[in-house]
């Protein structure tokens, strides 16, 4: 499970930027059309740090 | 848009967005009952003052959930801090609302526009308001039936596991369909996890906070949108009363919770809805 949270943050990470800058068209869906869509970005931003804590919280939880 | 057609939406935005009745298929029906042509829900202006109704209701549910969102926001914050889950239930709570906020984030972003476009006219909206009334008692007579049969009791909020904080979540996203109630359906879900009504509906309500607040903070540069202009009065006065109904909803709808359950607001969207989508199909209202 931490990987998977280690894993879902980055990919959170990478959809935000690119949600962001619109570097990508391929999934006009999840916000990559080529445009810039601040809403989308905050969303998967907020997503990624959500599975940082999470990933945070499994690697210190008692064995 | 008149005055009185904005004090009379902001109203009816501050008692349905609590009240497990679609706040949105509210908006589409009684405007369209009133023939109320002159509104268009697409138009930039009326979408603007829509956000500040929100806003104004976010704040109204913040006001009176003040001490208990001190303390979640408190113990979250103190995890975070800490980089560990402790046992605190306020704590508990916190993350449970956290989680349970992701599927209507992800879902409204989706598809929100897109169903509102598929879905925004007054036969679709009629018949998903029956439907809603017809969860309700389906919820309600599911609920008595596990504990008639199953013997299973009611748990505090904290007791919910993180899953079924997700399920009440999607639950929470069937509202994105107008004339299905955020409220009603979280509520529903709630007590199909084992919640009475009461603690159902509070956390319902807990759960609307951050959607509804983010949901109007993340649409206010519609405010300043081409072609946008909402009279600051009709905004301000918009804003105030649709917080102070949706206030005096959620004091009077968690004391109701305490003895009542859904149904009669299952029979309020059956028959709402009924009549709706009568006078829609012999053109009465269109």
């Amino acid at each position: 499970m931490k990987i998977l949270a280690l894993i879902l943050g980055l990919v959170f990470v990478l959809f935000a930027i690119t949600a962001a800058t619109g570097i990508c068209s391929a999934v006009p869906a999840l916000g990559f059309d080529g445009g810039h869509h601040l809403k989308h970005a905050i969303l998967y931003a907020v997503l990624a740090v959500l599975s940082l804590f999470w990933y945070r919280f499994l690697a210190n939880a008692p064995k | 848009m008149t005055f009185v057609q904005a004090i009379v939406i902001a109203v009816l935005q501050g008692i349905s967005e609590l009240f497990p009745v679609s706040s949105l298929g509210h908006t589409i029906l009684i405007p369209a009952l009133l023939h109320w042509n002159n509104i268009d829900r697409a138009d930039p202006t009326f979408l603007a003052f829509v956000v500040v109704l929100h806003l104004g209701t976010a704040v109204a549910l913040i006001v009176f959930y003040r001490d208990d969102w001190a303390r979640l926001a408190k113990a979250l914050v103190g995890s975070v801090v800490r980089g560990r889950l402790g046992d605190d239930p306020d704590e508990r709570v916190a993350w449970l609302l956290v989680v349970g906020t992701i599927p209507v984030g992800i879902l409204g972003l989706l598809f929100k526009e897109k169903v509102s476009v598929l879905f925004g006219t007054v036969t679709p909206v009629a018949i998903f308001l029956m439907i809603n009334g017809l969860v309700m008692f389906a919820g309600d007579w599911l609920r008595r039936r596990q504990h008639a049969v199953a013997g299973a009791t009611y748990k505090p909020i904290e007791a919910l596991t993180y899953g079924q904080s997700i399920l009440v979540g999607f639950g929470q996203a069937f509202a994105l369909l107008p004339g299905i109630s955020r409220s009603g359906a979280s509520i529903v879900v709630g007590l199909l996890c084992d919640l009475d009504t009461a603690s159902a509906a509070r956390y319902s309500f807990l759960l609307a906070t951050p959607v509804i607040f983010a949901a109007a903070a993340l649409s206010i540069p519609d405010l300043w949108a081409p072609g946008a202009h909402v009279v600051a009065a009709q905004a301000v006065v918009g804003a105030i009363l649709a917080g102070i109904f949706a206030y005096l909803s959620v004091a009077f709808l968690t004391r109701y919770f305490k003895d009542h359950d859904l149904r009669a607001f299952g029979w309020y969207c059956l028959l709402f809805g009924a009549i709706c989508f009568i006078l829609a199909k012999t053109g009465v209202i269109a």
